[in-house]
């Protein structure tokens, strides 16, 4: 589905992305994570030539980007940013009506398969009792969710995903991770069967670690490591990559841990074990 | 209501018109020359320079993302007014093409400081926008200090002649200027109509923008060279006619929202219909003086300028 080889990008003279190469194959779910700076959200944004001067060759089912026009890559991939910004005079359904730029002409209006698109996208993300209302007025979590459903509206079978659960509380984060599965769940559209493809980029570990199949590690730029879930808790790896020590918690019936900084622990108050720096804490959570 | 203020307002002025005087037609009696030769021509530039300022006001804040900016604030209004000082200063007093040589001149100051604003925008890529609202307002100071090096070596006479031609003004004989205007019209409002989804994604920001698949850089580079050019040949016919520009997004954006398509229609019929009344007021109220309807739309703005800064 998309191929990356040998991506760079420098900004005012700093090299911020440094030959980067993965692939992503149709239907899957990869989340590239890593620290803050490390490169993650400028990816992305090369990718869909929100940073247009990058270096190096994108191919989209074997295509070469370069050559697309932007309503034809908008068409193959869509983008839900890391916030909504500061977005305001829109109702909901307003702006997710946005998402069917790709498709339309100057002069032509929206037709009866865009309001269907819209409604579907809308349902999907479960903004459905949001469309009357304005972007400005909704909490964090319901503007994830609408920027989710204008992703959706544009009917591409690549979803991009920037930070989907920062600035979210811990529902809101629930929230979208399980929209976010479902979503990947879901058929691709365009006909193509099979599911949804995803590539997310975040820091948050937990989310990465449970919705993807496949993560890449980014670290300054560069891709350092890349395997499935559960692969990465070999002891040592998480605390090089973060450069801060991990408590792992493991979850009966499944391969993946939850991570947890030692440093949130309160050794006085908790019951936990504190393990050497980098050791697995076998712990399930009551 | 922009309708009733084309039909209604050509009857009012110094001499109030009836019918009986209009249809008086062939343009013997005094009270039909007035209304076709002098009040209809007027009000109908007045319409179609405050709906052209109107629309170009509404590109010009989605374009920049910036509530207060509005077409002349890029040096457009500088450079025509350094066009028309030059013109006054040089004597010149011919006409090219059905142009006096005071609205060519002027026309060709304010593009020429367009064309400059964008080459001096390309030069910084990675942030153009940026770069041309800053570029625009070291052009605006650049420009009034040639306007002011010319009034300063030219005579009294020359000098108000500029100083009149700044407030603004709606003065015409005859539909020339008004059927000259009229293209420029169709053309704002085709740019309008034509990019309202991209205007939408603009106020958006431009991440979104390119996301959504919009080809930003061109896309900005031809809106801004549209509207510069649609502004400046207005600012050409009627002088540079204070916040209509500003005020009339805002005010239709209260009534109808922030999608452009309606945005843009309700620009074209209230921006038109604001001017004519302004020209109406500007004739009419200190009568048989005439105020520069520049005064009447700055007096009406700069109280609406402050409400827009200080409502929560």
């Amino acid at each position: 589905m998309l191929e990356v080889e040998g991506l760079c990008l420098s900004i005012g003279g700093r090299e911020i992305v440094k030959d980067v190469s993965f692939r992503v194959e149709r239907g899957e779910f990869l989340a590239v994570v890593g620290p803050n700076g490390a490169g993650k959200s400028s990816l992305l944004k090369c990718l869909n030539r929100v940073h247009p001067r990058w270096k190096g060759e994108v191919r989209l089912n074997s295509l070469p980007a370069r050559r697309l026009s932007q309503k034809a890559l908008a068409r193959q991939m869509s983008y839900v940013p890391q916030s909504a910004g500061d977005i305001a005079g829109f109702t909901v359904r307003q702006f997710v009506e946005q998402g069917r730029y790709p498709w339309k002409g100057a002069f032509e209006a929206e037709s009866a398969e865009d309001a269907r698109i819209v409604e579907e996208a809308l349902r999907l993300a479960k903004a459905e009792d949001l469309s009357g209302r304005f972007v400005e007025s909704l909490s964090g979590g319901e503007r994830q969710k609408v920027l989710i459903a204008t992703a959706l509206a544009q009917d591409a079978p690549l979803l991009l995903l920037d930070e989907p659960t920062a600035y979210l509380d811990y529902r809101s984060q629930a929230e979208v991770l399980e929209l976010i599965r479902s979503i990947h769940g879901a058929e691709a559209p365009g006909g193509s069967a099979g599911r949804r493809t995803v590539l997310a980029v975040t820091h948050d570990l937990n989310f990465a670690l449970q919705a993807a199949g496949r993560l890449i590690v980014l670290s300054e730029g560069r891709a350092v490591w890349t395997g499935k879930p559960g692969e990465l808790v070999e002891p040592g790896l998480l605390e090089r990559l973060f450069r801060t020590d991990f408590l792992r918690f493991e979850d009966a019936g499944s391969d993946v841990p939850f991570v947890v900084p030692a440093e949130f622990r309160n050794t006085k108050a908790s019951g936990l074990r504190p393990g050497p720096a980098g050791d697995a804490v076998p712990c399930t959570p009551k | 209501m922009s309708a009733a203020a084309v039909v209604i307002a050509p009857f009012v002025g110094a001499r109030a018109l009836s019918l009986a005087d209009v249809l008086a037609w062939g343009g013997k009696t005094g009270g039909a020359r007035i209304f076709w030769e002098l009040r209809l021509p007027r009000v109908l530039l007045a319409w179609f320079c405050g709906a052209t300022l109107g629309l170009c006001g509404m590109i010009f804040q989605a374009l920049f993302r910036n509530p207060l900016a509005e077409p002349t604030m890029l040096g457009v209004a500088s450079g025509a007014s350094f066009g028309a000082a030059f013109c006054i200063y040089m004597g010149w007093n011919v006409s090219l093409f059905g142009f006096s040589a005071m609205a060519a001149s002027s026309f060709v100051g304010a593009f020429a400081c367009v064309l400059a604003l964008q080459c001096a925008a390309g030069l910084r890529p990675d942030r153009e926008g940026a770069t041309l609202l800053l570029a625009g307002v070291a052009f605006n100071f650049f420009f009034s200090s040639l306007v002011m090096i010319l009034q300063y070596m030219g005579t009294y006479n020359d000098s108000f002649r500029l100083l009149r031609w700044t407030l603004g003004g709606i003065q015409v004989i005859g539909l020339g200027e008004a059927l000259r205007l009229a293209p420029v019209f169709v053309l704002a409002a085709a740019v309008s109509f034509a990019s309202a989804r991209e205007l939408d994604l603009l106020l958006c920001g431009p991440e979104m923008a390119v996301a959504r698949g919009m080809e930003l850089v061109r896309a900005r580079r031809v809106l801004f060279l549209a509207v510069s050019f649609c502004v400046a040949l207005s600012v050409a016919f009627c002088g540079p006619v204070a916040f209509v520009g500003l005020m009339v997004p805002h005010l239709c954006r209260l009534v109808v929202g922030s999608l452009h398509r309606n945005l843009a229609a309700a620009s074209i019929f209230f921006g038109g219909a604001f001017l004519v009344l302004c020209d109406t007021a500007s004739r009419t109220l200190w009568s048989p003086m005439e105020l520069p309807v520049g005064i009447i739309t700055s007096f009406l703005g700069a109280p609406f300028f402050l409400w827009l800064l200080l409502r929560k």
